[in-house]
């Protein structure tokens, strides 16, 4: 191990940065020409390297909430900001940035290009980020491969399991590499033994890779996943406890090189 | 960047194939009708061309003095009048003539002399007759004519002929007028010139020194050296030739090409002068073909125009079908310029396949034309009564596709493309992400 830490990945510098930062965030939207509060004074501070699930029943603002910190939408006022990065400043082209290095989203129903094979998938960001064909193909040629995906390269989505789906997005959202990986209801569209395999694979990276994870759902087997449970009720935040403790020596590497991600199949 | 965004619009493209076939179908057709249209004007017109002349007509200018206001109407013909007090009236005088050099792009200046009465060509029993002009022989280079028969030269009593003298003869004791045809090369010749007063008449051996060959202004002309034509306007007329007083027929000036054609009649005209020729003819020939262009080009147009909508319509639905991927390109990180391109090359590469296609469509059918124009029987053909255009001058050419014509065709199919994709395309760069994801 270099004995210098790596800043933006160790998990040794979980406690003292935080990575998230949310003060009285607000966000309401128009339903029927009436202003429809979803989010109020929602404060909150996320460290380096946490797994954090935020529960809450349906309607609840959470998944408003993971949007805002993600950057697909703005607060209407508060402040966010994300590795000391205000999001409240930002151009959209600027956000798209940010969108694309820093966050790799995962979603319900994966959102897959259905004409694209498992590969093209996962290489879809490397476009945006101007990669060449080589660089994305290898790249995410790898990362499947570390998700023993390996066999379903040319596969289109529709000739994979749902859980093969997830693992071709989680496989995007890591495209990038980037330092958080949020994700909205992963679980929603699987079986229940599937989802817990989707679930053993995010805490893999956040162990072995010190991923920050935030994790929006209504299932309390996948929050039972974090380290932090953060309750959200009619926009607010009602309850926010700490699970279990950080993981003690998390290793810092790339999930395209890790044989050991393999186990989390 | 570019090329990456590019191959996705490639992608997407592929994935509707039916749909793009169709869409591009439109515009095929679209351009097709703009290039087969404008290309029929385009043939109509220089077949319209090669009908009024050579190209060396179209360089020449008929300079007469302004006979209206000189003479009050009093008819041609009078080279010998000593009436030249009239100094702000042009006349073709030696000096005026001569300073016809100096005007810009005049490559030639050829005086003409005309036979101030009848002359009569005599071949056994059959007569015939021709325009008698006296031109300088040095001068028979710049004519711009090419022989049929003989040398373009005029020495002794030769004299050159038109390409239609010789096929104008008559016999006068014949009770039906038929033209008949003399070889006037080979034929003894004789020729006859009346006094003016009718008087007296004098007989002449001629010798035929070569035939001009046909299709421009000296189709009916008799060629002789200058001198010998004022020679016999002093017999004819009775008087005798005054230098001071002289002034030509005509004169014929050559202009070094179309352009200074223009401009050389125009300072002409500014002078006074009567100026004009073919090139005249021919200018208002292109500007009607202008017109006619413009028109079945709007035409075309029209059928490019519905297949815009095509293009906008297809992109349209493209875009509601793929909003939720929309949403998706941005997520990862695609900026909303990126979707924009990406839509926009969509619509692009529409209109370049379509247009592609169309050009293809338009070389054949040009082909398959042209071919059944060129097979076709005399009669059939003749139909295009209503256009300026001798039909037997198409040479088959009927439909001219230049190479630019193709390519402003494809720059405004890929035009259109874009323009209709625009809008669609704006749509989706603008969608917000998180309503663009949550579209079913």
């Amino acid at each position: 191990m270099a004995l210098v830490p790596n800043l933006s990945q160790s998990p040794i510098a979980t406690d003292s940065s935080p990575i998230i930062r949310a003060q009285g965030v607000y966000k309401s939207y128009m339903t029927g020409g009436k202003p429809l509060t979803v989010l109020r004074n929602v404060s909150l501070t996320i460290p380096r390297g946490q797994f954090v699930a935020i529960m809450g029943p349906s309607g609840s603002g959470k998944s408003t909430l993971l949007y805002l910190l993600g950057g697909l939408e703005r607060a209407d006022s508060g402040a966010i900001s994300v590795a000391n990065q205000s999001l409240d400043a930002m151009t959209s082209d600027d956000l798209a940035q940010y969108r694309g290095k820093s966050i790799g989203f995962v979603f319900q129903s994966f959102y897959l290009v259905p004409t694209l094979n498992a590969l093209e998938n996962v290489a879809l960001p490397g476009i945006f980020a101007g990669m060449s064909r080589d660089e994305r193909d290898q790249r995410a040629a790898k990362l499947l491969g570390a998700l023993k995906m390996s066999d379903r390269l040319d596969h289109r989505p529709s000739q994979l399991s749902g859980g093969q789906q997830q693992r071709v997005a989680i496989a995007r959202a890591l495209f990038n590499n980037p330092p958080i990986i949020m994700c909205d209801e992963p679980t929603g569209a699987l079986d229940s033994k599937t989802g817990q395999r989707v679930m053993e694979l995010l805490s893999h990276l956040h162990m072995r890779q010190g991923k920050t994870i935030v994790v929006v759902t209504h299932d309390m087997n996948v929050a039972q996943y974090a380290e932090r449970l953060i309750a959200i009720r009619d926009g607010e935040i009602e309850d926010d406890r700490l699970l279990k403790d950080a993981p003690s020596t998390p290793v810092d590497e790339p999930v395209h090189e890790s044989e050991e991600l393999n186990d989390a199949e | 960047m570019m090329g990456e965004l590019a191959s996705l619009a490639v992608h997407n493209l592929m994935r509707a194939r039916a749909r793009l076939i169709m869409t591009a179908g439109g515009v095929l057709v679209g351009t097709t009708a703009v290039i087969l249209l404008i290309a029929l004007t385009i043939g109509l017109q220089s077949a319209a061309e090669r009908g009024i002349g050579q190209n060396n007509s179209l360089t020449e200018i008929q300079v007469y003095p302004n006979y209206g206001m000189f003479y009050g109407g009093g008819g041609g013909g009078g080279s010998l009048s000593s009436e030249t007090d009239t100094a702000d009236v042009p006349v073709l005088d030696l000096a005026t003539v001569q300073s016809f050099w100096n005007i810009p792009g005049v490559a030639a200046v050829i005086p003409i002399v005309e036979l101030q009465g009848w002359a009569e060509f005599i071949s056994d029993q059959y007569h015939g007759g021709g325009q008698l002009v006296g031109v300088d022989p040095r001068l028979l280079p710049y004519l711009g004519v090419t022989m049929q028969q003989g040398e373009l030269l005029l020495e002794g009593d030769t004299i050159l002929v038109g390409g239609f003298v010789g096929q104008s003869f008559y016999d006068p004791e014949a009770e039906i007028y038929e033209p008949i045809t003399i070889d006037l090369m080979t034929a003894p010749l004789e020729m006859t010139v009346y006094k003016g007063d009718g008087s007296d008449d004098r007989e002449f051996d001629i010798r035929v020194g070569g035939v001009i060959a046909p299709g421009n202004s000296y189709d009916y002309a008799v060629l002789m050296p200058m001198a010998r034509v004022l020679e016999l306007n002093e017999y004819i007329t009775g008087q005798q030739l005054d230098p001071e007083t002289f002034t030509f027929n005509r004169v014929i000036i050559r202009a070094t090409n179309r352009e200074t054609t223009q401009s050389v009649t125009e300072v002409l005209r500014e002078r006074g002068l009567n100026a004009g020729g073919l090139g005249d003819f021919l200018t208002e020939i292109n500007k009607f073909f202008g017109t006619m262009r413009l028109m079945l080009g709007g035409v075309g147009g029209v059928a490019l125009l519905v297949a815009a909508f095509g293009v906008a319509n297809t992109m349209t639905m493209a875009i509601l079908e793929r909003t939720r991927e929309i949403g998706l390109m941005k997520a990862i990180g695609a900026t909303d310029r990126d979707v924009l391109i990406v839509f926009l090359l969509e619509a692009a590469l529409v209109g370049i396949l379509g247009g592609l296609a169309g050009i293809t469509a338009a070389y054949g059918l040009q082909n398959l034309i042209n071919t059944a124009l060129a097979n076709a029987p005399q009669e059939q053909s003749s139909g295009i009564m209503f256009l300026p255009v001798d039909v037997s001058q198409l040479g088959g050419e009927l439909v001219v596709i230049p190479p630019e014509l193709a390519l402003f065709a494809l720059a405004l199919a890929t035009s259109v493309g874009i323009l209709a994709g625009l809008y669609p395309s704006l749509r989706a760069a603008r969608m917000t992400t998180v309503t663009a994801l949550k579209t079913e």
